[in-house]
């Protein structure tokens, strides 16, 4: 009986429309997702597309999405016969209960479990797609699919079908089932993203009943190979995660079993009482009440009605209740990084209300259908249509209820950023950046979406279909761009990306968006009186039948409105066309990249010939922020420096410079010149001789006009410009840099991959520098002029200020040699200015951004003084910070001269004493690479940024530990070794070795700082600082050779000798190390004193760069920590130390003792993560309380032995 | 008042609903009978300027309504044959929004109208109930209210009484009967009861075509002594449905009775019946049925 139920209903699911729908979609999904290079779950950089990981990942995600399927299914089988009013036929049949009930759930089940394959095989017909790189492609393997599906998704599903299964047979309600299941998503999404931060990891494992933070968890530090070999194995967390819901879902199964009855009780009609019934109406017989008309009183109450439709119903609450608790989330957490937030600024607020974009799209494309068939779905379209009431009025009505909808969602999503800039201490809130950003320019075009819905609606005859056509024109607004149509003329609703800064406002961004508003806007009208035209009154009409009416269009009115919009529509076309195309060039990211090829094709035949080098800068720079333009005329000097006679010379100008108006090399003729691409060949009359120099006179404009398509600068802006030298000034020789980098865009162009960098034994690179190749140190000076009302800054020391016409004129110039790197920033400044033992410090902020400008003046002094002290004299004798825009992140350290982006330190909220202090930490980096970078300059090869960033994470780190102490640093390590050790999966040519890091960010930043810290624990500070001064005075100011890693190394060897394995295992291997606190026992001695007996399990492995592991001897000396805290709890500080001391542990060492003064509750090995070790969690153990229970009396009744 | 010259109509499956239709429909109640699926309800949504016809004209006082269906709508009581209503919405909330919609702009007077409407249809004391949970007589007393706002000068009611009780429908046939005198009321129906009762002028349609039309008694006269009588055995039936023109057949305690026209006497035990409408309505449908039959065959 129950397996006949169970084919039966199997059988009938299987065929319902549900199943089509299911299939087509999630299908679609996966495979578009497997197809399309730009997206990618789970694969990535040496991560193959079908790797078990990317599987795994794969469909755990989509089954995420999986649970608006599940109703369908399992609340259907228990409710379709209730809904079609077939329970009393089927239920006085002689079923049981049992059978019917279990029958319906295992068929319904089967049948969702088939139909939901449809993910695993969307991905693996996608990877069996021809147009997916096959080198990103591992070897098909069925069982991977076939696992994950089964085990992960299959439970999972499982999981929820007995939930909704449960829910339905309680409620009886298909509609409280959806509800409650969006509830439950709702809810899921909040707690992830709420506990997305590490230290929530495990236990969001074990209650994510998706398994999505069980696989993140469990696979966080799986290196490349890993990621393609392995699949997630069932133990741990993942087990205990798999029991729990195990057991609910066993305990909702019997729930229901338990709840279900074939007998529903009669439902009470509740009607409420009418207490007015004995009312007289005011008239007995209705008086002839002769119509007038008022269009505008029925546009009003229409457009009430259906606003009140919208919002009384389900699904809008849902959706906006689910999108507010969302943005809430968005607007509460702005992460800048190491778990600080920025300060709710209005500009980070009005970002944060664009969460509700999806929330906007969902709603427009759903109530446009429901409002535009609402007449027909009710049965009310006859009467409501043979009223006089004119057409337009319905048309209007309900296209101006959608938007208003829209409306009064954003604007309490408005009120809501404005609360959060209340809780959370805004000082000020800009009212007008809200109106501006925050609503017109955020709503305008989903206005414009509004209005093609109602159109697609109207014009077509099913609102399914035209739900589906909206869906389709979303999806090809987002993936069209992907394959070369990018123009925003054809994508209806287009932009042109509106960046924002608290600096610089919307700038001139947001002038070419709204001419591209405006277009559209054009079009819009037509569409809209197009909708009113084609409206369907009365019986459905074919639309062949409806478009007879367009000619209404000839109607004067009609045609005088049809023929302002046209020629709006194309006159502003055609500006814009005019401004994409004609003054800018509309190049799409293919163009850009056949562009880099053709380049390499050109010219890279003249990489290798021998070149002069720049010797000395000399640049006169013109800024106009309010006309994007730069006039420069550049004075430089090159020199031979090779060894034989040179008799061309080629230089290449940046791709940024619109035009060269003259290039002059002393002593030569132009012999070519490449227009495309701005190269120039110069012949010279007499070669130059080794040891001769020329000079090289030029003068070029960057002069933007207009707006492009997309990419308009972000360097040359009316308020915070920020140009560095390499987009002003030509480079001597082939510059690499103008190729094509990535090196799977290589090999779709038929290019073979470059090296990232020369390798360190190269040495005939290390008489080159790592940032450029065709100069050494060079003298510079250079005047910069900029508008009345700004500051202009460049590297060097201020001779001369003046004004002239109305522009303010600099004159700076630096007394020593730099690097040939160099910028010029412009903006209107607030400048603070403080006079420190002779040296200059200042800080040129936005008038707004004072918060923590104290604390980055506090770092550069503890900086310069610490650092002068330990490694050498501070060379220049100012240190200048200057804000720049948020369109770009980060801090860049230029010679005595700092940019500072709004967007990292300036606003971050560092109120809370035991946050990381992130002004202080980028300030005392970016000061520490006046030595790490311009002192001492690394060689063109592997390691050069372990040189430059390693060591300025080290020196900030000493400078952090100085201010904030051992425990700050514990924190600031835990987040550096997380990223470092996620980093290594998703690196796209492997790992290095620090020592030969070829500009991997995770290496010189993430495990430079982790290795740093461990060195200078155990070599002690004083040795390694001894170290690095010693490079300084033997490579300091040297560019013959230059720095490279090998003298680090070489020089930290020769101070400690004895720790050479260490230098080994840090630098010149990737060592991992898996240390765990087993067990801890603590015995009370008769003298007062503790026994405290650690059990460790220890290991340590070398990686290779794709990640595989070999296990190696250990023999290290290792902390053992005891504590009376858990030193990752806050408030943990040195007195909560008992003990902290290296101990000698081999591969043999389990047992450790150590006697202490203070009864002690945790213990660990390596407690502070010097060493890298995969799993940080387990190395401190708490004290069982059962031995803590069972010792006697705590330190409090002993002070005398706390005396340690 | 309301003149409908060659309309037709054919829907894009190739269905002709309605063929080569004239009529000139005068003051007062004008009934439209015919069966299902004659093309009554096509005809009435054409009047009701809410289905645009293939061919032909329809004017209403003068007034070409296809070209103007604004101006129609303007004078227009339409009660559809079946309708629905928005949820959550009570009798007096749809009859006002109605209302608005029909161009009653003033509040007092609205007022005024909506309640003398809920109070003449007997909806008052329900009037804030849901729509949604009235019965039928309930639902279709509220479709003739609001059909009725705005005085219209054309009235149009497509099977209103279809599912109500006996009292209902002469509740319902007092209230148009009412409504009848100085206006057009176009009543389509399949029940030919609703026609003899209250209509002084009628039509017959079948198969989208007007196959009858003028006074009900007029019409009757045309077939008296042409329609005869007789009581017969159920197993009899075939026999003379193949031997005469049997137009219709019922059950009479316990006995078939079967009518059947003639113009001469068929003798045989038949007896002279004294024509009515309906078997005015049967010897019409018959007799179409059976042209459409000889020239379907004739074709074939």
């Amino acid at each position: 009986m129950l397996l006949n139920i169970a084919r039966n209903e199997f059988r009938y699911m299987l065929r319902s429309p549900q199943t089509y729908v299911a299939f087509a979609t999630f299908f679609l999904l996966t495979f578009l997702a497997t197809v399309n290079d730009n997206i990618q779950i789970g694969a990535g950089g040496n991560v193959s597309v079908n790797s078990p990981f990317a599987i795994m990942q794969t469909l755990i995600t989509m089954n995420i999405f999986a649970i608006f399927v599940i109703p369908a299914y399992m609340a259907n089988a228990i409710l379709k016969d209730h809904e079609h009013t077939m329970d009393g036929i089927i239920f006085s049949t002689p079923i049981t209960k049992p059978a019917y009930l279990f029958g319906r759930f295992i068929g319904a089940f089967a049948a969702m479990f088939i139909v939901m394959a449809a993910t695993p095989l969307g991905m693996l017909v996608g990877t069996l797609w021809p147009s997916v790189d096959p080198e990103t492609l591992a070897p098909t393997n069925l069982y991977h699919y076939v696992y994950s599906y089964t085990v992960f998704v299959g439970s999972s599903m499982l999981v929820f079908s007995t939930i909704v299964f449960a829910i339905a047979t309680m409620t009886r309600s298909i509609m409280y089932t959806y509800l409650a299941t969006m509830g439950f998503l709702m809810a899921y999404f909040i707690a992830s993203r709420y506990f997305s931060e590490p230290e929530f990891g495990e236990m969001m494992a074990i209650m994510d009943p998706f398994l999505s933070r069980g696989l993140s968890e469990a696979t966080r530090y799986w290196t490349a190979i890993e990621r393609n070999t392995l699949l997630m194995p069932i133990e741990d967390i993942i087990l205990i995660n798999r029991l729990i819901w195990g057991g609910i879902s066993a305990a909702l199964l019997a729930a229901s079993y338990g709840l279900f009855s074939f007998r529903a009780p009669a439902k009470m009609k509740s009607e409420k009482e009418n207490k007015k019934a004995s009312e007289k109406p005011v008239a007995l017989k209705a008086p002839r009440a002769v119509p007038d008309s008022s269009a505008l009183g029925q546009f009003i109450m229409r457009t009430k009605f259906e606003i009140g439709a919208v919002v009384k119903s389900v699904p809008f609450l849902v959706i906006v209740g689910f999108t507010f608790l969302l943005v809430l989330s968005a607007l509460m957490n702005r992460n800048v990084g190491f778990g600080i937030d920025a300060l709710p600024v209005t500009r980070l607020m009005v970002q944060g209300i664009q969460g509700l974009e999806l929330a906007f799209l969902v709603l427009i494309i759903f109530y446009s259908a429901d409002i535009i068939w609402r007449e027909r779905k009710d049965g009310v379209h006859e009467i409501i249509d043979a009223t006089p009431a004119p057409s337009l009025v319905f048309v209007a009505s309900k296209m101006i209820a959608l938007a208003l909808v829209l409306a009064i969602v954003l604007v309490i999503t408005i009120i809501m950023g404005i609360m959060v800039q209340f809780m959370d201490g805004a000082d000020s809130i800009d009212m007008s950046l809200y109106f501006s950003r925050g609503f017109a320019h955020f709503i305008y075009p989903f206005l414009l979406a509004t209005v093609l819905a109602v159109f697609v609606q109207v014009a077509l005859k099913n609102r399914f279909v035209g739900m589906m056509v909206m869906v389709v024109y979303l999806i090809a607004t987002i993936v069209l761009g992907a394959f070369g149509f990018e123009h925003p003329l054809y994508f209806y609703a287009s932009n042109i990306p509106t960046p924002l800064s608290d600096l610089n406002g919307s700038g001139r961004y947001i002038e070419a968006d709204w001419w591209l508003k405006a277009y559209w806007s054009f079009f819009a009208v037509l569409l809209v009186m197009m909708s009113y035209i084609l409206w369907n009154r009365g019986t459905l009409q074919p639309l062949s039948l409806r478009m007879r009416r367009l000619v209404a269009f000839k109607r004067p009115v009609a045609a005088g409105i049809a023929a302002v919009s046209l020629f709006g529509f194309v006159s502003t076309g055609s500006f814009i066309f005019y401004n994409t195309n004609i003054l800018n060039q509309y190049l799409t990211i293919d163009d850009l990249e056949q562009a880099a090829v053709e380049y390499e094709a050109r010219f890279r035949q003249y990489e290798n010939l021998p070149q002069p080098r720049t010797v000395a800068v000399k640049m006169d720079v013109d800024i106009y922020p309010y006309e994007q333009r730069v006039d420069m005329r550049g004075f430089h000097i090159l020199e031979n420096k090779t060894d034989v006679a040179i008799d061309t010379v080629h230089m290449v100008f940046p791709p940024s410079i619109d035009e060269v108006a003259r290039v002059e090399l002393l002593g030569g003729a132009i012999e070519s010149v490449d227009e495309d691409y701005q190269y120039y060949i110069f012949a010279l009359e007499t070669p130059m001789q080794p040891g001769d120099k020329r000079e090289l006179n030029f003068e070029i404009k960057i002069d933007k006009k207009g707006f492009a398509h997309s990419r308009n600068s972000v360097t040359l802006v009316r308020n915070g410009t920020f140009i560095s030298g390499g987009e002003v000034a030509p480079y001597i020789g082939f510059a690499p840099k103008g190729m094509l980098q990535d090196r799977n865009t290589r090999r779709q162009y038929g290019l073979e991959p470059l090296p990232r960098t020369p390798k360190l034994e190269d040495a005939s690179q290390y008489g080159s520098n790592a940032s450029r190749q065709d100069s050494d140190f060079v003298s510079f000076e250079t005047t910069v002029s900029t508008v009345g009302s700004q500051t202009a800054i460049a590297p060097g020391y201020l001779q001369r200020e003046w004004q002239e016409n109305g522009r303010n004129y600099y004159h700076y110039k630096m007394d020593t040699p730099i690097r040939n790197g160099y910028s010029y920033l412009s903006a209107d400044y607030d400048v603070v200015h403080e006079d420190w033992n002779g040296i200059a410090i200042e800080v040129y902020h936005h008038a707004p951004h004072t918060y923590n400008v104290g604390r980055m003046i506090e770092s550069v002094k503890d900086s310069i003084s610490y650092f002068s002290e330990a490694f050498s004299p501070y060379q220049y004798k100012q240190l200048r910070i200057v804000e720049f825009p948020a369109y770009r992140r980060f801090a860049q350290a230029f010679p005595n001269t700092v940019p500072y982006s709004e967007g990292i330190g300036f606003i971050a909220d560092l109120t809370d004493e035991e946050d990381i202090d992130l002004a202080y930490y980028v300030t005392s980096h970016e000061v520490a690479h006046q030595w790490w970078g311009h002192q001492l300059v690394p060689a063109y090869t592997q390691g050069s940024t372990m040189i430059t960033e390693a060591l300025a994470q080290y020196s900030a780190l000493l400078v952090m530990e100085k201010k904030y102490g051992k425990n700050q640093m514990r924190k600031f390590l835990k987040f550096e070794l997380d990223r470092y050790l996620q980093g290594r999966a998703g690196d796209p040519e492997g790992e290095l070795p620090l020592y030969k890091v070829e500009g991997q960010q995770y290496i010189h930043y993430r495990k430079g700082s982790v290795v740093m810290y461990a060195l200078r624990d155990y070599l002690g500070e004083d040795v390694v600082n001894r170290a690095l001064s010693r490079l300084l005075e033997e490579r300091g100011f040297k560019s013959d050779p230059y720095a490279t890693s090998l003298d680090l190394l070489r020089l930290m060897r020769e101070e400690a000798p004895e720790h050479d394995q260490l230098i080994t295992d840090l630098f010149e291997r990737i060592t991992l190390f898996d240390l765990k606190a087993d067990n801890v026992n603590v015995a009370a001695l008769s003298n007062g004193q503790y026994k405290v007996t650690l059990t460790v399990d220890t290991a340590k492995f070398e990686a290779d760069s794709r990640g595989i592991e070999t296990e190696v001897t250990l023999n290290d000396r290792i902390d053992i920590g005891i504590f009376t805290e858990n030193p990752a709890d806050k408030g943990f500080g040195d007195e909560n130390v008992i003990y902290l001391s290296k101990h000698a542990v081999n591969a043999n060492t389990q047992t450790i003792e150590i006697i202490v003064n203070k009864m002690p509750t945790h213990v660990g090995i390596d407690p502070y993560n010097k060493l890298i070790d995969r799993n940080s969690n387990d190395n401190i153990r708490a004290v069982p309380p059962e031995v803590l229970a069972a010792l006697p009396a705590s330190e409090g009744a002993v002070p005398e032995a706390s005396s340690d | 008042m309301l003149s409908i010259k060659n309309l037709s109509h054919t829907y894009p499956n190739g269905v002709h609903a309605l063929n080569d239709i004239n009529l000139e429909i005068p003051k007062g109640m004008f009934g439209l009978l015919g069966p299902n699926g004659a093309g009554k309800s096509s005809l009435m949504r054409t009047i009701a300027t809410l289905q645009q016809p293939t061919t032909g004209s329809i004017t209403f006082d003068g007034v070409d309504i296809l070209n103007n269906p604004d101006s129609l709508r303007r004078q227009l009581g339409y009660l559809p044959q079946d309708f629905g209503v928005y949820p959550r919405v009570s009798a007096y909330e749809m009859l006002d929004h109605m209302a608005v919609l029909k161009g009653i702009s003033n509040k007092k007077e609205r007022k005024e109208v909506v309640e003398g409407l809920l109070n003449q249809t007997n909806l008052f004391t329900v009037r804030k109930k849901k729509l949604s949970t009235y019965s039928g007589g309930m639902r279709q007393r509220f479709g003739i209210a609001q059909a009725l706002i705005g005085d219209p000068k054309l009235i149009i009611v497509d099977e209103p009484t279809a599912g109500l009780d006996p009292e209902e429908r002469n509740r319902f046939h007092n209230l148009l009967a009412e409504i009848g005198e100085n206006v057009v009321v176009i009543l389509s129906t399949h029940i030919v009861e609703d026609v003899a009762d209250l209509c002084p002028n009628m039509v017959i349609i079948e198969g989208g075509q007007i196959v009858a039309g003028g006074k009900p008694q007029a019409l009757i006269d045309a077939i008296r002594g042409k329609i005869w009588r007789k009581a017969i055995e159920r197993s009899e039936l075939e026999h003379y449905k193949k031997n005469t023109a049997v137009i219709s057949s019922r059950l009479s305690a316990g006995q078939t009775v079967i009518h059947v026209a003639d113009d001469s006497e068929p003798g045989d035990g038949f007896t002279h019946r004294e024509p009515d409408l309906e078997d005015v309505y049967f010897a019409t449908l018959f007799e179409t049925r059976r042209d459409t039959q000889t020239s379907q065959t004739a074709a074939a």
